[in-house]
């Protein structure tokens, strides 16, 4: 659990997947984090983003409308420090650069163990 | 290629069905010929995949192999037809496709495949496929049931 004095963490969730957004939940809530939003789709955490400014955006890849990469780079184009973290099923290569190049801090696939995700998520928040 | 394709996706299933839900499967490329129709309460899985290759891959399963499947995925009691059930199992083929297809395309080939979300199907009577669509299907069985993966390659040859 999160030390009293600490500043509760804001997180936003992107990923097409209601299943996603509520394990994501389960591990990251009990460890002390604020989910401040969650979306289905880039456009939506495009359009979102700057209204809510959370300290770390977990996003998907594969996703309806907009996928994850192409919102990566929209919202580190209008908002350099935003602070993002891919999750996704499909990890090769390829991939991993896209991601990177789009401006994403680091990369998790799934599926996640707690306390790897856990681990992941405090290291992207000290970046 | 079609067989080996279907290796990486029954294995990836096995995987995955430990990893996330702790069911301890073993899969097969023994599959029965399935009917066209489906038979009874069916949930099916759609993906598509491109690149290199193009084609289908469809989860199957019946309704009472979905609902331990999806309760197991999401570690509580949920009613018939809940809608977490089908969230889950959605997730749930596009983990294990998406796992499957970075092996694939970490391998010497480098297909470069791209996986489209998946969508479900639950009902009875339907047809996935055409009676001449050319298939490959492997069944992963566990204690609880029985859970069919179909491989379609577009051009319909074995690949």
């Amino acid at each position: 659990m999160m030390a009293e004095n600490q500043t509760q963490k804001r997180i936003m969730l992107v990923d097409d997947s209601p299943f996603i957004h509520k394990a994501l939940s389960k591990a990251l809530v009990p460890a002390g984090y604020e989910i401040c939003g969650t979306f289905r789709n880039g456009l939506q955490a495009v359009e979102a983003y700057g209204n809510l400014l959370p300290d770390l955006l977990i996003m998907d890849i594969t996703m309806p409308v907009m996928d994850g990469v192409q919102a990566a780079r929209e919202i580190t184009a209008r908002y350099p420090g935003a602070k993002i973290a891919m999750l996704s099923a499909m990890g090769d290569e390829d991939i991993l650069a896209e991601a990177k190049e789009a401006g994403a801090l680091g990369f998790m696939t799934k599926p996640f163990a707690n306390d790897e995700l856990l681990a992941a998520v405090s290291d992207y928040l000290t970046k | 290629m079609g067989g080996e394709y279907l290796a990486n996706l029954a294995d990836s299933l096995v995987t995955v069905m430990d990893k996330m839900a702790g069911l301890t499967c073993e899969w097969s490329e023994k599959a029965p010929q399935l009917p066209a129709i489906t038979e009874g309460v069916t949930v099916v899985s759609l993906l598509g995949f491109t690149g290199a290759e193009k084609g289908r891959v469809v989860m199957e399963m019946d309704i009472e192999t979905a609902q331990k499947i999806g309760e197991a995925l999401n570690q509580e009691e949920l009613g018939p037809f809940d809608k977490m059930i089908f969230y889950a199992l959605s997730e749930l083929s596009n983990i294990f496709c998406g796992a499957a297809i970075t092996q694939i395309n970490n391998g010497p080939r480098r297909p470069g495949l791209r996986l489209t979300p998946p969508n479900i199907l639950v009902g009875e009577g339907l047809e996935i496929f055409g009676e001449r669509a050319h298939l490959e299907t492997a069944s992963v069985f566990w204690e609880g049931g029985l859970i069919y993966i179909h491989l379609s390659l577009e051009g319909g040859a074995a690949l």
